[in-house]
Order: structure tokens, then sequence, then C-alpha cells
């Protein structure tokens, strides 16, 4: 059964939506500006340019006390479904985050101590990571299935994954998936701590590159078996034709100097695809920047591909975290649509490691192959395959 | 068809750990969580990276360990073991230790390494070098049908021969392991 | 030799190490890698003791590399660097 992508929705820092997000991509602008919040001022950022208060606007919840990664999260999932009033089409919707509710529970946290305990724990606990996925499903339609996921930065690359299974094993026929995170000051002040976030802009790939900056947003792919584009009337823009999940086994945080992990989840996604690597016209690698990803990642591609166009658009977005593998999803469906292979942002030397150099700036070619990857801390490593329909 | 069939079943609960069906011999205090070094030392794991791991992470590992103690795992093939997690509070207990150190300023990178409810599955694979698939879904609570139907999934899609796993829970006094373990016949 | 006493009950304590005693690590014993078998998590561990304890600020954990060698390397270190 194959899995065809017909609509996508994506918010980042360089778009809130999927038009915008083309456009700075096309035009090789990238969104990482000084961090607005917090005490962090000093730090780059991926920010998505709109308050809560807009988003609350734009979908239409004004009075919602929502956790802003819902916000991001229904943004873009409302982009990516219209609706589908069949009801004998079988919907899911998987959703991957890792931040969650966390900008609600650090105001929580804020809060006085007798206040807290009058919240009681479950308050938090509900603000958490099932709760945003309710949330977003409920004000869509009603869906059949309805997961969430949290396997750190490939979360939303494996909710793709998991929705591709279950249309391919006849479990569900649409489902939208992907994924959505905020910036937080948890996870600015964790990344910080391990010594692992830069002072400057992210420079993926750089020989000199001095580590991450985070981000925020969402990505959704709507996916369809044939029996569900025959109802709902969509068309099939691409398809996914290869997907692999592996584990790194290696270390909680860091990557395997070799790049064990990625290396197996690019070689079982072009076994399961059916691809011989060269047929692969661009890779949207995970390219975090940090020192320990981009030499493992690299080691990995090496190690598969003899060359491939390929780069991190990080410098773009920053490190959405969880949602990072559901926004590439859709920079790597817009590779196919629009035939051009999307530039490495900020990168002045080449890791010269590698022998294949990232790219230099966007490249228009013909494209029928896209493999994206994420990984994850936990060593959680996820590669999917996009093939132009 | 082919069945599939769970051939393991642990529980891990304040009320004490049951091994398919029987109770273990281990009594384990559910006051503190000391029981998890007793248990270790029980176990006789020489594994000292177990200390630096938080209390779902050791959960999670000491299940795998009682695992490894009844079922030979050592002829698995360890690129298709999978691992297949659940709970409703991801890694809340460790958040908020990773909160107040953030508050008080004192931020430490080993307890956030923890933030994470996937870093449990990573620290089973890394113990057992098993490079398998590894999904961590969020529940309200543990339906085994459920995750049975999750870890089928995985097997017929020919992504694994074994899927260990099942509901790891831990928030501060309260802890929960339900583990399974479910293989192709 | 006070101070490299004082050193490895931090490290004990704040590392977890919780089969050591002081008297099991040797004063040149590598900490990381084959010695010790302490990870880069422990090292930035060690960087926040090193902030926290004795005022001393490591900004790039490369640097750490030779100066956390070992207990001996660390302490002299610290000597040298304390405020």
């Amino acid at each position: 059964m194959k899995v065809f992508i017909t609509a996508t929705g994506v918010n980042s820092a360089i778009g809130t939506n999927v038009n915008e997000c083309l456009l700075a991509l096309t035009q090789e602008r990238s969104g990482l500006g000084s961090c607005d919040i917090f005490d962090y001022k000093s730090l780059h950022v991926g920010r998505v340019n709109q308050s809560n208060d807009e988003l609350r606007e734009r979908i239409g919840l004004p009075n919602e006390n929502w956790p802003r990664t819902a916000l991001l999260g229904l943004l873009a999932a409302q982009e990516a479904f219209k609706g589908n009033s069949d009801s004998s089409v079988r919907k899911g919707f998987i959703n991957g985050t890792t931040t969650g509710g966390m900008d609600l529970t650090e105001q929580h946290y804020g809060r006085p101590e007798e206040a807290r305990k009058a919240d009681g724990w479950k308050v938090v606990a509900t603000h958490d990571l099932g709760v945003v996925t309710a949330l977003i499903a409920q004000q869509l339609s009603s869906f059949d299935y309805i997961n969430t996921i949290s396997t750190a930065c490939s979360s939303s690359a494996n909710s793709i994954m998991l929705g591709a299974r279950m249309i391919r094993n006849g479990s569900l026929d649409q489902v939208l998936a992907g994924g959505c995170d905020a910036l937080t000051s948890f996870t600015i002040n964790g990344f910080k701590s391990l010594m692992i976030y830069a002072n400057d802009v992210c420079r993926p790939f750089d020989q000199h590159r001095l580590g991450l900056n985070l981000g925020e947003g969402a990505g959704y792919l709507l996916l369809e078996n044939e029996k569900s584009l025959a109802s709902s009337g969509n068309t099939a823009l691409a398809e996914l034709t290869g997907w692999a999940n592996t584990n790194d086994a290696f270390h909680q945080t860091g990557t395997s100097e070799e790049g064990t992990g990625a290396k197996l989840a690019m070689i079982r996604a072009l076994e399961k695809s059916g691809l011989a690597a060269e047929k692969i016209d661009y890779l949207n690698a995970h390219g975090t920047a940090t020192n320990n990803n981009d030499k493992s990642e690299m080691a990995a591609i090496d190690a598969v591909f003899d060359h491939v166009d390929f780069s991190s658009t990080k410098g773009f977005t920053g490190h959405a975290l969880g949602a990072s593998g559901g926004i590439e999803a859709v920079f790597s469906m817009l590779s196919l649509q629009y035939q051009q292979a999307w530039v490495n942002k900020n990168l002045n030397e080449s890791l010269n490691e590698g022998k294949i150099d990232p790219l230099g700036s966007d490249l228009p070619k013909k494209i029928n192959h896209v493999m994206s990857n994420s990984f994850g801390f936990g060593g959680n490593s996820t590669s999917l395959i996009f093939t132009k329909n | 068809m082919t069945n599939f069939e769970i051939t393991y079943q642990l529980s891990i609960d304040p009320n004490g750990i049951v091994r398919n069906g029987t109770p273990y011999d281990f009594k384990l205090n559910p006051d503190t969580y000391a029981w998890m070094a007793e248990l270790y030392r029980h176990l006789k794991i020489e594994y000292p990276k177990f200390h630096k791991m938080d209390h779902l992470c050791k959960l999670a590992f000491l299940g795998v360990e009682l695992l490894k103690e009844s079922v030979d795992c050592t002829s698995f093939d360890k690129d298709r073991v999978a691992l297949v997690f659940e709970n409703s509070y991801a890694s809340l207990d460790t958040d908020q230790k990773h909160q107040k150190n953030v508050q008080s300023q004192k931020t430490s990178p080993a307890v956030f390494v923890y933030t994470l409810p996937n870093i449990l599955m990573g620290e089973i694979a890394i113990r057992n070098q098993w490079y398998g698939e590894n999904l961590f879904v969020l529940n309200d609570e543990f339906d085994v049908e459920g995750w049975k139907q999750t870890a089928t999934t995985l097997l017929k899609a020919n992504k694994a021969d074994v899927i260990i796993g099942g509901w790891a829970e831990v928030l501060d006094q309260h802890f929960d392991l339900r583990l399974h373990m479910i293989q192709r016949r | 030799m006070e101070l490299i006493e004082e050193l490895k009950e931090k490290l004990i304590e704040q590392l977890n190490l919780e089969e050591m005693k002081p008297a099991d690590i040797a004063n040149d014993a590598p900490l990381f890698g084959e010695g010790l078998g302490l990870d880069s998590i422990d090292a930035l561990e060690i960087i926040v003791l090193l902030d926290s304890h004795y005022g001393i600020n490591v900004s790039n954990p490369e640097e750490g590399k030779e100066i956390f060698y070992s207990v001996e390397t660390l302490a002299n270190f610290i000597t040298k660097h304390r405020s």
C-alpha cells in the first residue's frame, strides 16, 4: 500500500506558513535572531515571529490559555489538514513533542508555593506532552487513532514513520503526522549546561562550529492511502517511500564517532525504499552544529554516500527539537515540489573531515528523491525518504 | 498469519516484584528509592553508570536486567531488538529537579540529560548494545492490548524479532513498571 | 594533599560514583576512558563543581581534557587558579 503525502503545514523562525518558509529558503534568509526572552539576551534563537496572542487570533481561539507548543502545533496542523467528512476513512493524528506544555509549567513553578500545591502535580502533568496532542486533535476532527511520541529530537520524524507504517499495514487510511515544540527557559538552560549552545549563530558542518541555537515551530504532513485520496479528492504531492529508526547505543547525549545509529538508519531507509544511495538527490541532514553531532553525522554520510548534495537547514531555523523532523520533512517536500536543494546557511569553512561538502548556496536541480535525517538524545536515529510522485 | 505472543511479563511497583505471575524473592521498601541500589547489588550487576541514572531509567534498566536473568537474550540479533515504552508523566520526575536547578541557577547537566523519557531506552540500548528501533509513546494509562498492537505493528513490518517494553513511570514516590516481551513465534 | 582528598570525596559525591571510595582513586590514574570511566557529562559536572566550589570558570570543555586527566592534574589546576 502506497503512502502519499497530499498536504503540508509548517511554522518556524523563517515563516508562519509554508509559503513564507519557502520564500525565506529561496531567498536564503535565516530566521535566527537575538533571544527576546528569559535572561539570555546574548544568545541566538529561532523564534516563530508571532506572540501567543497573535497565534491565538490566527487559530481562532482568542480566549484559550494553551501552551505555546500547542498554539504553534495547531497553526501548522490547520494548514495541513482541511478535515475529511467521509467516516469510512480511518483517520489518525500522531504528534511528536518534547517540551509539551513546558512554558505553562514554568509559569506554574514561578507561582507561590501555596498556589502550586493547590494546582497539584496532575495539572503540570496534563500540561505535558499528551495533552498538547489532544488539544490540537479536538480542534481538527474526530480521529480514530491519536498518539503522542516523545523520542527527543527525532519525535516528529518518528510520528511520520509510525503514520506511514499504520497506513502501510492497513490500520489507517489518512494520518496527520509531525510535531511541535516551543522555546523554553527549561531547554535553553539545559543545552547551556551541556555547553553545546553557541554564543554566535549556529554553523552546521562548519570547521569552527560552536554549537547549536535552539528554535521552535511545528511541521505536519498529511499522509493518505489511495482509498483516502479517492474520497478527499486531494492530489498526491509525493510519496513516502523509505523510513527507518535505529539506536546508536553509545551515549545518552553524545553520538558515536563513526555515527553507527545514523548510518544504520540511512541504510535501512534506503533498503525500505529500494533505492540505491546515489538516487538521493538531496539530503536534509540533522546538522545541529554541535561538535559531536556534525562530526558523527558527517562520518555516517561519508560511509553511506560517494557523493550527495546535502545541507542542514538549522542555520535558517535553529534546532526546534521535537518539531525539527516535521519542519524539515516539509522543507524536504518543498525541495521536491520546487526542484531545489537548500543552502547550508552560515558555512564559512566546511568540516574537512568529510569527503563531501555541504551546499554553499541553493541549488536548482532535478530532484526525485529526498532523504531527511533526524537524530535525538538517547541515541534515537531516524531517516525518511520522500519521492516525487 | 504469523503469531505474536507475549512471552514474558514483569511488574515492579510498591507492592513488590512479580515475574511471570510469580512473586520475585526480593523485598523492596517503597518509602525510599534505596531498594534500587539494593536490587542492583542483589542481581550482582557490575555497571557503575547505573548509579548516575535517574529513577525512571533505573526502574526500566532493572526490569530488563531481571528479564535477562530468566531469558537468554544473548541469542538475539542486536540489530533486531526493538524497545517500545510508554507512560503518562514522561520525565516529569526529573523535569522537576531540573526546573528547581534552573530556578536556583545551579543547572546540572547530569540532571538535564534525563529530562526526556526516551533516555530510558537509550540506557537499555547502551547497556545491551541493541541497535533496533525505539519508540516512546504517551498515554493516560497502560493498556496492554494497545501496547501489544503497537509492538505487533513493528513485528509485522519485519523491523524486529523481539520487542521489549511496556509501561515505565516514576513520579516522586510513585513508581510502576509493567515490562513485557513479545516475540515472533 | 588535603585538596586531593577533598576532590576525591567531591567527585564521588557529585558524579554518583557509588561503588568507589576515595582510596580507590589513585592520584595519577586517568579519570576518563579506561581509568574511572567518566564520560562527557561527568566532565561537564566537574566544570560545574569547579565553578561552584572553587570559583573557577572553564568555558570550553575542550580545555578540560588536560586539566581533568587525573585528580592530581585537577588539584594542580585548582591551586593555580583558585581565587
